[in-house]
């Protein structure tokens, strides 16, 4: 099997030839050619040369162009800081009065902001290595895309003091997040995946999550969906078990999983309605430890899954800059050793 | 006091701010209203979020409302002897951040324990954390980062306090999403927060123990 059959097999619970690798890395890929983040970001070709280095080096399964999670909110208006080498961060949301919203515009994802940038980037994956590799690209979920709009902080506080807005404004970002999400698909992405960090527990409670939130995702899944992606993804950070069944209903087929969360007890949770990826510590063993410790940690995720076959071995969140390339190789290891 | 408490609690700002000038107009001393109002309501909030009963909204809502209250009281606290004997926290969130939502809890609840704390803001340069610490002469330096990528940086304010031979007249504190008790211990921190009512306790274990 080749990495995009792995990843295919997995999300269809149909048993692969081992367990997938598909570790959440895209800038930290800059770092195997010796490019910096900002020419990542800011470059879809060079984007792409990055990734697929990355790929080659390492020999995990799959890809996916994207960078940070302010791409929507630079589009529709906000400003934003690109360090040399570090990702770029809010530094203006463009909504500052809520009666504004009606003026902003959903953006063009062939013009607007670095929109173009993952859209080439995906083209490229998707024209050399879209055989043989998994291609899935990045949009933010909608509580995500609405933060980098109005700013996190004062969008926590709409929450009870103007809800209806935060409605609206989700629903906007609904609109904003399907033109691009669709035109990632156009470009050969067979997954969208949506950044939501916002929506862990750690962060909103579940029943926000719930009420507030999963309808906007069902409504965003089903938009992207009929406009023939073959799969989405979900990503939560955190403890995600209070929200496990509330993600299925999203409609997503994959879930990222980071390190809390207790494999054996998500499968009860889950059954086969949707398949996961992780769950190593991204900023534990894969950045600050050596190969033999990252293997130790991939084996018990491995073996915690009891060879349930809708595991993807990941790296719960995002891969750092600095992670050593063993580390990283090591993931492939383990999964030829202990699948 | 009780509904000053419960103000806070239920992160009623407007209500904070009218209970908080009634007190006054009543003639109750500020300080009273603040240690046995407005902060017993922040005390129970901050247990709340330890119990995952409150979240980052709600918490922002009592943080508002506790803010509300203090604009108008503490203007009014004369004598603040306690200030000179207030130990200080100088936090922060480091170079490349800006991220600061736990940083704000924090320093709220670092606040409400008795602590005065000098926010340096987010996407804090080096040379301004240590000149805060020889400024102000502070206890306790606190740094806070959200991404894996800005993680060194603590590292680096950590060298730099050695070498302008500092290192031993601060405690130092690290905290944030991807920071680990091993992470802080590689780095030479004093000591590590998973939480932030976990951060309060170290710090205020740390002050005792200098």
């Amino acid at each position: 099997m080749n990495g995009r059959e792995r990843v295919t097999a997995a999300l269809n619970f149909e048993k692969p030839d081992r367990v997938p690798v598909y570790p959440l890395i895209h800038f930290a890929s800059a770092r195997v050619i010796g490019m910096k983040i900002r020419d990542f970001a800011m470059n879809g070709k060079k984007m792409a040369k990055a990734l697929i280095a990355a790929y080659r080096e390492y020999g995990y399964d799959g890809v996916h162009p994207g960078v940070d999670v302010s791409i929507e909110g630079e589009a529709v208006g906000s400003k934003l800081r690109q360090p040399e080498d570090a990702t770029a961060f809010l530094i203006d949301p463009v909504l500052k009065n809520p009666d504004d919203l009606d003026k902003l515009k959903v953006p063009d994802p062939l013009k607007d902001g670095r929109m173009p940038v993952v859209v080439e980037a995906t083209k490229i994956c998707s024209k050399e290595i879209g055989r043989e590799a998994f291609i899935s690209a990045w949009v933010m979920g909608p509580l995500n895309c609405a933060s980098q709009i109005r700013g996190v902080e004062q969008l926590m506080l709409d929450t009870a003091d103007r809800p209806e807005f935060v409605n609206r404004l989700l629903r906007f970002c609904v609109e904003v997040i399907t033109e691009y999400g669709n035109a990632l698909i156009d470009s050969g992405a067979s997954m969208v995946n949506m950044g939501e960090a916002l929506c862990s527990p750690n962060f909103i409670s579940p029943n926000m999550y719930k009420k507030m939130i999963v309808p906007h995702q069902k409504e965003l899944v089903k938009n992207l969906m009929k406009h023939d992606a073959e799969y989405t993804l979900l990503h939560i950070c955190g403890d995600i078990h209070p929200i496990m069944e509330d993600t299925i209903a999203t409609g997503a087929k994959l879930i990222d999983i980071d390190w809390q969360v207790d494999i054996e007890r998500m499968i009860k949770q889950i059954d086969r309605k949707i398949a996961a990826r992780g769950n190593l510590n991204p900023a534990g063993n894969l950045l600050l430890g050596t190969p033999e410790d990252v293997m130790k940690e991939a084996e018990k995720v491995i073996k915690d899954a009891k060879g349930w076959e809708g595991l993807i071995l990941g790296s719960g969140c995002d891969v750092a800059r600095d992670t050593p390339p063993d580390n990283l190789k090591a993931l492939v290891k383990a999964s030829m050793k202990y699948s | 006091m009780k509904k000053m408490s419960e103000a806070v609690l239920k992160g009623k700002h407007a209500e904070a701010k009218s209970l908080a000038e009634k007190a006054l107009a009543q003639g109750i001393d500020p300080m009273d209203a603040i240690d046995k109002g407005f902060v017993l309501g922040m005390n129970e909030v901050g247990d709340k979020f330890s119990k995952f009963e409150y979240f980052v909204p709600e918490l922002l809502l009592s943080a508002r409302a506790m803010k509300a209250g203090l604009d108008v009281l503490l203007p009014k606290v004369k004598a603040r002897k306690a200030a000179a004997a207030r130990r200080k926290v100088s936090i922060g969130t480091v170079e490349g951040d800006i991220h600061d939502i736990g940083k704000t809890i924090v320093k709220t609840m670092l606040e409400t324990s008795g602590l005065e704390v000098i926010d340096l803001g987010v996407d804090v340069p080096t040379e301004k954390f240590i000149e805060s610490i020889k400024k102000e002469k502070t206890d306790v330096l606190a740094m806070s980062c959200l991404l894996t990528s800005t993680m060194p940086a603590m590292e680096g304010v950590i060298q730099k306090l050695r070498e302008e031979g500092l290192r031993d007249k601060v405690k130092i504190i690290v905290g944030g999403a991807p920071i680990t008790e091993m992470f802080a211990k590689k780095i030479g921190a004093d000591a590590f927060g998973d939480n932030a009512k976990e951060a309060v306790d170290v710090v205020q274990h740390l002050i005792r123990g200098s």
